[in-house]
């Protein structure tokens, strides 16, 4: 029995899935789901999955003509009028909503997108230590008193001493019975990686551009949750002068300054150089902006910076042009210009939302 | 003579100085002092009913030299250009104000649409003593801005040189 419910159980996830993978444009580009994102899991809404029945038809109601017609005359049609029906008060059609872990969506993005699974740059690889609760010890602190096992180690005494009454179970552990759980420290090798977010905040940056860059980072982030076991993100706003704030700031601050990128670029190679040996540490810089750069100056030194300190030491770095109210501007030819050759730099347009979908499979499609 | 007409006198002047063929082919630079401004005109052609030009530059000969002070005269002159200078294709509106450049940039609000082409004015003030007028397009297919000229009556452009000059001069002071 348990065997048939796990198997519809799987039966059902794997049509979800399907129905997700179908839809994914949609979801990617849809940003009412990432506000139903919990810490491990994401709320999707999806249409009612249809399973064939039998319907009973119309009877009664129609039935073949008889005579004939006067010109103008309505054919069928019901005997109400319009305008004359009253509220109904039954409940709406509600759309139902699946529950899918962060590692299944990340599956089905893969998939659906070709995505292929990244091979870790990090020359070594970190070994972290984890404590696991796997052992008994007959000492310990009160706190980690293993009940059960102690309840046990009395019950058996009282049994092999004969001091056990079936009649009147009563099991009264003493002082050598009691036993407390204890941990094996193990240490696990894990291939890290960091994700800096970099965003301009400009004035010509409007809530729709920076809905676009909510949309990306939240795709890029699952994407590379799933390939990567400890996965740090950092977040650099930026207009005439850049900063790092933590997530919510870089989504919902609003300013309006002018736009000069180097002090973003800036700012992440200082970030890389202080706390990300790129020996250890995949690294990955993702910047949007609607490319209105303050001055050709600025874009050279950019350029200076990508290709003297940024990109040697980077996985990937990922720029991002979306299109403002005004349009698009020079920054993205710039980098085309300069850099295209370099295989650590990808180049996406996002002129809109439904675009996004091509530009993760831009971003994210190297594998690297 | 009012200072914006003895501009467009000043502009037909130049124009009737080229051969006729030569400015259709090109742009005229148009270049003064005036009332403690230097402008910069370049158009393409003017009659008796508009002119086309390019852009339209003024800057104040006096600078402002403190920073506080800059500050607070490109926030003023952007407010009065929003209010003002309504008699354009587009209204404007602030988009950055760069307190660290010293420059405020205001553009048409809501730009002009049309296919799959944006259409815009944009003005640059800077250091609260410049002021530059250009008009954009940019386009979906092409992917790019482009300068394109603007078209304006002449009773419309005579406002706007007037607006502006009186823009400029009134801030440094009314702002402290």
């Amino acid at each position: 029995m348990i065997m048939n419910m796990e198997h519809d159980y799987n039966r059902f996830r794997q049509i979800i899935k399907g129905k997700i993978k179908q839809n994914l444009r949609k979801y990617i580009s849809n940003s009412g789901m990432i506000g139903k994102k919990g810490k491990d899991l994401v709320s999707i809404p999806l249409p009612q999955v249809d399973i064939p029945r039998f319907r009973f038809g119309n009877n009664g109601n129609g039935g073949a003509g008889q005579g004939e017609g006067e010109p103008g005359t309505p054919i069928g049609g019901g005997e109400g009028e319009s305008g004359q029906g009253e509220a109904g008060n039954q409940p709406g059609h509600h759309i139902k909503e699946v529950e899918l872990t962060l590692e299944e969506l990340a599956e089905i993005l893969g998939e659906e997108l070709e995505l292929p699974n990244i091979e870790p740059r990090g020359k070594k690889q970190i070994v972290t230590q984890k404590d696991r609760y796997t052992g008994i010890r007959r000492t310990g602190p009160e706190s980690l008193r293993h009940f059960k096992r102690t309840f046990r180690e009395a019950l058996k005494r009282q049994v092999t001493s004969g001091t056990f009454d079936i009649k009147k179970p009563r099991v009264i552990p003493i002082r050598d019975d009691y036993r407390y759980r204890s941990w094996k420290t193990s240490t696990i090798p894990e291939t890290n990686a960091v994700i800096i977010y970099m965003m301009d905040v400009s004035g010509s940056m409007w809530d729709e551009q920076k809905e676009i860059v909510r949309l990306e980072t939240f795709w890029i982030d699952t994407w590379l949750r799933s390939q990567y076991k400890g996965l740090e993100t950092r977040y650099i706003i930026h207009d005439a002068a850049a900063q790092e704030v933590d997530r919510e700031t870089f989504f919902t601050v609003q300013e309006n300054g002018g736009t000069v990128i180097s002090s973003a670029y800036k700012l992440c190679t200082q970030i890389i150089e202080k706390d990300y040996s790129p020996e250890e540490w995949n690294i990955y810089a993702f910047h949007f902006s609607d490319g209105d750069n303050w001055s050709r100056e600025d874009n050279e030194l950019c350029v200076e910076i990508l290709e003297d300190s940024l990109l040697p030491k980077i996985n990937l770095f990922g720029y991002g042009q979306v299109e403002s109210a005004y349009g698009s501007g020079q920054f993205f030819d710039v980098l085309f210009e300069s850099l295209s050759y370099s295989d650590k730099l990808v180049l996406s347009h996002i002129p809109d939302k439904d675009a996004i979908y091509q530009s993760i499979k831009e971003f994210l499609g190297k594998g690297k | 003579m009012k200072l914006g007409q003895q501009i467009i006198k000043e502009l037909y002047e130049l124009k009737e100085k080229i051969p006729e063929q030569k400015s259709k082919e090109k742009f005229l630079l148009y270049q003064t002092k005036l009332d403690n401004c230097q402008i910069q005109i370049k158009f393409k052609d003017i009659d008796k009913y508009g002119i086309v030009f390019d852009y339209i530059s003024i800057k104040k000969e006096t600078p402002i030299l403190d920073v506080e002070l800059i500050n607070r005269t490109l926030e003023k002159q952007a407010e009065l250009i929003q209010k003002t200078i309504t008699y354009l294709l587009e209204d404007f509106r602030l988009i950055e104000l760069d307190t660290m450049n010293k420059r405020a940039q205001l553009r048409s609000y809501p730009p002009y649409k049309k296919d799959d082409s944006k259409f815009y004015y944009e003005i640059v003030l800077d250091e609260g003593i410049r002021f530059h007028l250009q008009r954009y397009e940019y386009s979906r297919t092409k992917k790019r801005y482009e300068k394109i000229t603007s078209q304006l009556t002449l009773e419309m452009f005579e406002r706007l040189l007037e607006d502006v000059i009186k823009i400029l001069g009134e801030c440094p002071e009314s702002s402290q």
